[in-house]
């Protein structure tokens, strides 16, 4: 019995997701790896000529294999990558110049878009009331003509939003940010 | 006791030591490696103890890998030393030459006394 080099091997494919589930412990990504690995082993054996039954038996049991990676790994673990020393000094170096420009950020985009975003529809809707002669007066004073109410409004709509999205994203990257200085990769 | 157990224990602290001398060289892949310590008589490991050392060196940062297309079939992964792992090759190096020379003189003469 040799495994066809294209098509995928029933007996192979059952090989590998045993094995992708009894490697649950190991995060995702370095799990893909290993199975791709073992996928690219089992292809090169009977490529070479070897039976596929001969290579799976020297691989042993997919749950014996993935308990010595696993083994391999636990009695060996992972170092932390950069040092303890180089991540903290990378924290506070973080923090020293990453809190001004996060404060500014906040403070700025924030009220600005949430202002904007909250104005923005009402002068919008005061503009259109104001062209079938409705004022909206008091809740929406506005000096202004019904049609500049109503670009000024969706100008500000659009400013709010914009805003508001852009803080989401800062807030987002800083996070990333922040993740790869205390993971250290 | 016997010996194929004792070279089983000892092969265990060795075959790290020959997986970064056969990458020395050049970079290489799972199934290559295998198949070149495959020979070796006492060297000889199985795949199932292989290719968790190596994923274990590369978590280490002792290896790290690309891949590579294969003429045919799946990608393969091909691993490489990193400085780490120079260092610490010329590291087990070393203390190899050491242990050789120590295993060769400890019966040279009995000790004073």
């Amino acid at each position: 019995m040799t495994a066809n080099a294209d098509a995928p091997h029933p007996t192979v494919e059952r090989y590998l997701s045993s094995l992708d589930r009894e490697l649950a412990p190991m995060p995702r990504p370095e799990r893909i790896e290993v199975v791709e690995e073992i996928r690219a082993h089992l292809h090169d054996s009977t490529a070479a000529g070897q039976p596929l039954d001969a290579v799976l038996s020297r691989l042993g049991p997919a749950e014996v294999l993935a308990k010595a990676y696993l083994v391999e790994s636990y009695l060996n673990p992972r170092p932390t990558g950069p040092g303890y020393l180089t991540r903290t000094f990378g924290l506070v170096g973080l923090l020293i110049f990453g809190s001004l420009p996060t404060l500014l950020v906040t403070i700025i985009l924030g009220p600005v878009g949430l202002a904007f975003l909250l104005s923005g529809p009402l002068l919008l809707a005061a503009g259109v009331c104001g062209f079938f002669g409705v004022s909206l007066e008091p809740a929406v004073q506005s000096d202004l003509q019904s049609w500049q109410n109503v670009v000024g409004g969706a100008l500000m709509a659009f400013v709010g939003g914009g805003c508001l999205a852009a803080l989401y994203h800062y807030f987002r990257w800083v996070v990333k940010l922040l993740r790869s200085v205390v993971h250290g990769h | 006791m016997d010996a194929g157990e004792w070279t089983t224990q000892m092969r265990r602290g060795v075959l790290e030591f020959c997986i970064l001398r056969i990458l020395q060289r050049c970079p290489s892949y799972g199934y290559e490696i295998v198949s070149r310590l495959e020979p070796l008589g006492p060297l000889a490991a199985g795949e199932n103890t292989v290719y968790p050392i190596l994923r274990r060196l590369k978590s280490e940062r002792v290896l790290e890998t690309f891949l590579k297309p294969s003429p045919a079939g799946p990608p393969r992964q091909y691993y490489r030393l990193t400085t780490t792992g120079q260092k610490r090759l010329a590291l087990l190096t070393t203390a190899w030459q050491a242990v050789v020379q120590a295993v060769q003189h400890c019966a040279d003469r009995e000790p004073d006394s």
